[in-house]
């Protein structure tokens, strides 16, 4: 049997403020095979950003390993460019230079890890034009609209071909449909691709409609609560939504997380 | 139509306004009688730049060098400088009062003792102009480099990017616009300098020349060479504004 | 001319003890290489020797040109600050007004106005505290210009609350542009408080026989180096506590910048 793409091992997170010490990730643990669709879903603060930020090697877990095909990460320093050439990490805000025009920010990560090869250039521009940029291609962000800013954020990630995506709640800052319409566009990517991406969200709808297993996070500390696999049929369209075992998965989710506000509460 | 007669507007009411100063200024003169040695009239002092000009121009020139030389040390030195303080949080918490000691010690104190050292050439103040210039760009590059937003470091960090490309794609021009302010400070900064550093010692510079007008009383001279040294602020002035223009394209 | 914030950060032990750490390396330091190096006490006094130096004459010799001297600073520098804001609120008052003087007062903030020292000891004389009204006029456009900025730079959503509560113009101005301004009008301060130093310091060199300037001056004439060294820092100390003043009310005025 291959090794898990990805593998979480009893890691933890320790921030250390001033006044407190926040456990932001306890004992966590999680194995992600290849090609799979994972989210990560829990109220804020329950470190789910922080995850997969130390997959990236932005933030360095104080205890714990993490692998990826099975081989160990060396998380006591930035991780080298060939790990991090395999991921390509999505921020909840479109996070792109306004002194750079769409297409100079998509190519930014290329240009970085190495040469920008013509083969790469082809490789990108078929890419902003499978999420309908070719219009926006030498446009300033200040001069386009949200979602295809967003959507600029994500083929960025994508230009040098990663193995693997991280996406901290890449969707959330949009309205409701464009949210739903990028959803059903990023599996069309994913089912293309056959890559493995780790989402985070606290929408517990968009991570059904998603996923194939969701890991329910609860806070104080950080950690793993549960692990629901969502066994509807791939691929999905909008229109699952609608479903009654779409929208029994949807109560499930709801209860696990509405007992652990209840519980923030008290 | 409108947005036409509002750009008329922003240029005619300046230009009106100084003319209202001058003419103001040369009427008072005149219908008082107020004796040249007080206060000269705009068109006596006009007047006098122009015959004198060639008296002038060797000063002008030392002045303006001066300046010139300064600012263009000042800026780089400034901001290599931030960027290094910045790279580490105690060494920026070590070394920020002392920036801010520079930044307000006036440098005309040291002047007297950097002549005693080094002479009274030129090359003394233009390193005087230098100490008081470079540490507002320094102060204002390393408010801009702190106030980088944390995603935009993890952009940087996630794409695996070396110290200088993170400085080249997202540090310095998110701290552009900070930058520039203190680049246009310190242009400010070195021109009162210059002039400080003039009134120490030496016996050239349009500041040298002031007091020289000033104590046999040719105070028209002394006028004049301040409009030059006007001129020389407002020639620096519009050159970081062109700068700034020409770096800083993209809009926010 | 807007920024010269700098990042609000806690008090850490780091911020005070690293700041020492490096004054007490600096003293060692020069206390060593001026007491072991053979490099002329002309160019590099021990610290302890400028420390007891000052600790000695400052009574009798230095006081009365330090006094003078923080007199005219300060007095000048409030002087200016209550006159570059006052400027700000009239001139702001109007579209047109702003217009017309804003480029007179960029000429003013761009012409160093310490040129005008040796024409103002011409008409004002030789006493000592005339070196007020350099202070003021070098100290006074820079604060004008910026408190201005900030009281024109009110955004639409602003002015509209000032509307919708059904504001007078003079609560307008208080309790909204005013408000507002504040991290421009302190920016506009502390650039007020740099000018005023270099102001009255110029103004001690060029004219009169008093003040910290003239001081230095002298002691480095009759090659008492330690004391022109003693006597450059006490300026600094006086730029140094008047800024770290001023951002001090900027933390207490300012609570929403954090």
């Amino acid at each position: 049997m291959p090794a898990p793409k990805i593998e979480f091992r009893n890691v933890t997170k320790i921030f250390h403020t001033r006044s407190q010490t926040i456990v932001a990730v306890q004992d966590y643990s999680m194995q992600v095979e290849t090609g799979d669709f994972v989210s990560i879903i829990g109220p804020s603060g329950c470190g789910k950003s922080t995850l997969i930020r130390m997959l990236d090697g932005i933030i360095q877990p104080t205890s714990g390993e993490i692998l990826i095909d099975g081989q160990k990460l060396d998380t006591s320093r930035r991780l080298p460019r060939d790990i991090l050439r395999r991921m390509g990490f999505i921020f909840q805000k479109p996070n792109l230079l306004p002194w750079y025009t769409i297409r100079q920010n998509i190519a930014l990560p290329n240009k970085i890890m190495g040469k920008l090869t013509k083969e790469d250039e082809a490789y990108m521009d078929s890419l902003i034009d499978m999420v309908g940029l070719t219009h926006y291609r030498d446009a300033y962000p200040v001069e386009v609209s949200g979602g295809a800013l967003q959507r600029a954020g994500v083929v960025r990630a994508m230009v040098h071909k990663p193995e693997i995506l991280l996406m901290d709640e890449p969707f959330g800052a949009l309205d409701e449909m464009m949210r739903e319409q990028l959803d059903i566009e990023l599996l069309d990517i994913w089912k293309n691709l056959g890559i493995t991406i780790v989402f985070i969200t606290h929408n517990v709808e968009e991570a059904v409609l998603l996923s194939s297993s969701i890991y329910v996070m609860g806070t104080q500390p950080g950690r793993l609560l549960e692990r629901v696999e969502i066994g509807l049929p791939r691929p999905r369209e909008l229109g699952v939504i609608t479903t009654e075992r779409f929208a029994a998965y949807e109560r499930k989710l709801t209860g696990l997380i509405g007992k652990l506000e209840l519980k923030n509460i008290k | 139509m409108r947005k036409a007669s509002r750009v008329l507007m922003s240029i005619l009411a300046p230009v009106l306004m100084f003319t209202l100063l001058f003419g103001l200024w040369e009427f008072i003169c005149v219908s008082n009688n107020i004796p040249k040695w007080l206060l000269p009239s705009p068109s006596a002092i006009f007047s006098s730049m122009a015959a004198n000009f060639t008296d002038f121009f060797p000063h002008i020139m030392i002045s303006f060098g001066t300046v010139l030389a300064g600012f263009l040390l000042a800026v780089p030195i400034g901001i290599v400088l931030a960027t290094l303080i910045t790279s580490s949080k105690t060494l920026s918490a070590a070394l920020s009062p002392y920036i801010i000691v520079l930044v307000t010690t006036p440098l005309v104190t040291l002047l007297p003792l950097l002549m005693l050292f080094l002479g009274y050439g030129q090359k003394v103040r233009i390193i005087g102009v230098v100490i008081q210039a470079f540490a507002i760009v320094n102060m204002n590059t390393c408010t801009g480099i702190l106030n980088v937003p944390v995603i935009r470091q993890e952009l940087m960090q996630s794409v695996g990017a070396t110290k200088l490309q993170s400085l080249r794609h997202v540090i310095y021009p998110t701290a552009a616009l900070d930058i520039f302010t203190g680049v246009r400070l310190s242009a400010i900064f070195a021109t009162t300098a210059c002039v400080a550093a003039e009134y120490v010692g030496g016996n050239e510079g349009l500041g040298s020349l002031i007091i020289k007008y000033a104590q046999y009383l040719k105070t028209t001279e002394s006028f004049a060479c301040i409009f030059f040294v006007t001129i020389i602020g407002l020639f620096m002035y519009g050159l970081v504004s062109f700068l700034q223009k020409k770096v800083v394209y993209w809009r926010t | 001319m807007t920024a010269l914030r700098r990042k609000r950060k806690p008090l850490q032990w780091v911020n005070l003890i690293a700041p020492l750490a490096v004054l007490a390396a600096i003293f060692l330091v020069c206390e060593i290489i001026a007491r072991t190096s053979g490099i002329s006490e002309y160019i590099l006094p021990a610290p302890s020797k400028i420390v007891t130096g000052v600790w000695n004459k400052f009574p009798a010799d230095i006081s009365p040109h330090f006094l003078l001297t923080l007199r005219v600073t300060l007095l000048g520098f409030l002087l200016a600050t209550a006159l570059g804001m006052v400027l700000a609120a009239l001139i702001s008052q109007s579209g047109l007004v702003t217009k017309a003087v804003s480029p007179v007062i960029i000429w003013l903030v761009i012409t160093p106005l310490i040129t005008l020292i040796p024409l103002l000891t011409l008409w004002l004389g030789y006493d000592p505290m005339q070196r007020v009204y350099v202070v003021v006029i070098q100290a006074t456009p820079i604060i004008t210009l910026n408190t201005l900025n900030g009281f024109t730079n009110l955004d639409t959503e602003k002015k509209e609350l000032a509307k919708a509560v059904g504001c007078t113009k003079l609560q307008r101005f208080c309790k909204i542009t005013f408000m507002n301004a504040m991290p421009q009008v302190f920016t506009g301060i502390k650039l007020g408080c740099i000018n005023a130093t270099i102001a009255a310091l110029s103004a001690d060199i060029v004219s009169g026989n008093i003040g910290m300037g003239f001081k230095i001056k002298q002691y480095i004439k009759y090659n008492n180096i330690d004391l022109a060294y003693g006597s450059i820092i006490l300026v600094a100390l006086i730029g140094l506590v008047t800024y770290y003043i001023v951002e001090s009310i900027e933390h207490k005025v300012v609570l929403w910048k954090n």
